[in-house]
């Protein structure tokens, strides 16, 4: 053991590194982890006490009612204002408008729900997006599906 | 980027979400696995031809492991989260027990590259000053016993490392090919040879990093390259690319013989979504060239100059390289580019340059490694051992 000592020193410090670590995870290793199930319980409390960050229709109607209302009319009815704009705490906090708010008028939006593809129901309005627009004589830039149709009420 | 799609596609397998930074993970933890796995046929099995690189393929082993979590971080993001694996991991996950092995191989390397450079470490203390001398004091531990009974010490302890390095480094990578194994979903990868294919290709790019960093290294340090040692490396890189190509085929030829469901969408997938990088470069260009010119090497070694075999082995590593690169992409991508629905496939993926998984980053993940071999044989060589002659009499 005599000309092993430099051997018991590296072992003593990867010890000491293991004891560092499990202290380390036993104050770092959150309170009320595994409660009830494999997550931060208390991360429940903090979720549902956090300002709301979205909205649903009947937010953007206080004051867009016209616009709620052509929408509620249309084929678009079951699609969310926030699809198309940012969520709403973006716009509005505390009942006050704190920055406009912006549209998302990319033919990518578009395509998410109407580009072709086989494995939607045959009745949905699907197209090859950039073939549509061609075939129309439009320019493929940004906001160019809206140049024809009313996002807020497509069969207008 | 518009989505264009063929055949029937399931609404939610549109989208490539395991993109180029987990191509780069198993082809990074694989250089890891394989340099390590190379150093041990010195280390354990006594392989003395390689002792040039004994030493050089531990260190680059441990440039790649350091680089290794960049890749998940850059795929995950919120690397300030990362450390919750350690904290809270799910142990009904496989993906969750990465931290434990990275760690457990960690430390288990730097104790082994401790071990091989501790003669110098003890030798550079004696001959340094001030700041130098204290900074070798520490790493020597304060212990500067170079007795013949203490190497022997080192030697045994070793031994019993780099023989608990090879299950672990299986273990490393094997784990990754697991990952992807015991996918079950997806029949590209569910495959329980996937582990296996995984380190046979892990192990033929540990070597052929090796063999170029050598040659490149002995080029830089103005040292002569060791024809023994590059003749072995030559041969245990034939027979790892040769195993590692005939399970990949022979998963293959399994699929296509058995001709079950799947079939109707591997074949395709091989021979038209993945037909460069599948057919061209894993196949072509990445094995049956590099098969050719180390069958060269191997078989008529004695008609063959220093230069001629020098250039040979690394031209063909260099495309060994490439060749793992491919056949992590094709894994990886391959698996994602055809909808479970197994009756169509959605369009490829390529990385962008300045991507979170892009193709800068991706470099910078693989020269990091090489400037910290750089870096670390401004502190302890990585080739030659210096002269240890009367160690003993040197104590600081």
């Amino acid at each position: 053991m005599e000309h092993a000592k430099h051997i018991i020193r590296a072992v003593l410090l990867l010890v000491v590194a293991v004891v560092v670590f499990v202290l380390v995870r036993h104050f770092l290793y959150p309170k009320s982890f595994g409660l009830h199930g494999y997550y931060r319980f208390d991360s429940v409390a903090e979720y549902a006490s956090a300002a709301p960050v979205h909205g649903d229709r009947g937010s953007c109607a206080a004051c867009h009612e016209e616009k709620a209302a052509t929408l509620t009319r249309g084929k678009h009815a079951s699609v969310s204002c926030e699809v198309c704009h940012a969520p709403l705490s973006t716009h509005v906090q505390e009942e006050a408008r704190v920055a406009p708010m912006p549209v998302d008028r990319s033919m990518q939006l578009c395509a998410t729900c109407h580009q072709k593809l086989v494995a939607r129901p045959k009745g949905f309005p699907q197209v090859v997006l950039p073939d549509h627009a061609v075939e129309k004589g439009a320019q493929i830039t940004n906001g160019v599906c809206q140049e024809c149709h009313n996002a807020h009420n497509p069969s207008e | 980027m518009m989505i264009e799609n063929d055949g029937f596609l399931f609404p939610n397998d549109l989208h490539i979400l395991w993109k180029l930074m987990i191509v780069m993970y198993p082809y990074v933890t694989g250089l890891v696995a394989g340099a390590f796995i190379l150093a041990s046929l010195y280390h354990v099995f006594h392989r003395n031809e390689l002792r040039p690189i004994g030493r050089l393929s531990l260190v680059a082993s441990l440039g790649f492991l350091l680089a290794a979590p960049a890749t998940l971080q850059l795929h995950l993001g919120h690397p300030e989260r990362g450390f919750n694996i350690m904290l809270t991991p799910n142990p009904s996950s496989a993906m969750a027990m990465f931290g434990f092995i990275y760690a457990a191989y960690l430390a288990l390397l730097v104790f082994e590259i401790w071990l091989v450079h501790r003669v110098d470490i003890i030798m550079l203390a004696s001959r340094s000053r001030g700041v130098q001398r204290w900074f070798y004091k520490v790493l020597a531990l304060g212990v500067y016993d170079v007795s013949e009974e203490a190497r022997h010490v080192d030697h045994g302890v070793l031994v019993v490392l780099a023989a608990l390095g090879i299950p672990g480094a299986a273990l490393l990578h094997g784990y990754v090919g697991f990952i992807f194994g015991a996918v079950k979903a997806n029949p590209w990868w569910s495959t329980p040879l996937m582990p296996i294919i995984f380190l046979c290709s892990a192990i033929v790019s540990g070597i052929a990093m090796v063999v170029i960093l050598y040659q490149v290294g002995v080029k830089f340090s103005g040292r002569r390259i060791d024809a023994a040692c590059m003749q072995s490396l030559a041969r245990w890189l034939w027979l790892f690319v040769i195993i590692s190509v005939t399970l990949e085929l022979l998963e293959i030829m399994t699929l296509a013989y058995e001709a079950a469901d799947e079939w109707q969408i591997i074949k395709p997938l091989l021979v038209d979504q993945l037909a460069f990088s599948f057919i061209g470069i894993q196949l072509i260009f990445g094995a049956l060239i590099p098969i050719i010119l180390l069958g060269i090497v191997v078989l008529m070694s004695r008609y063959l100059t220093d230069q001629i075999r020098n250039t040979l082995c690394f031209v063909a590593s260099l495309m060994l390289l490439v060749q793992v690169f491919a056949m992590r992409w094709n894994v990886v991508i391959g698996g994602q580019i055809f909808s479970k629905s197994l009756r169509g496939f959605r369009e490829t993926y390529f990385p962008g340059l300045f991507d979170k998984e892009g193709i800068v980053l991706a470099i910078l993940i693989l020269v990091f490694p090489l400037v910290f071999i750089a870096l670390f044989n401004r502190v302890l060589p990585v080739f030659e051992p210096l002269d240890a002659g009367n160690a003993e009499s040197l104590k600081p």
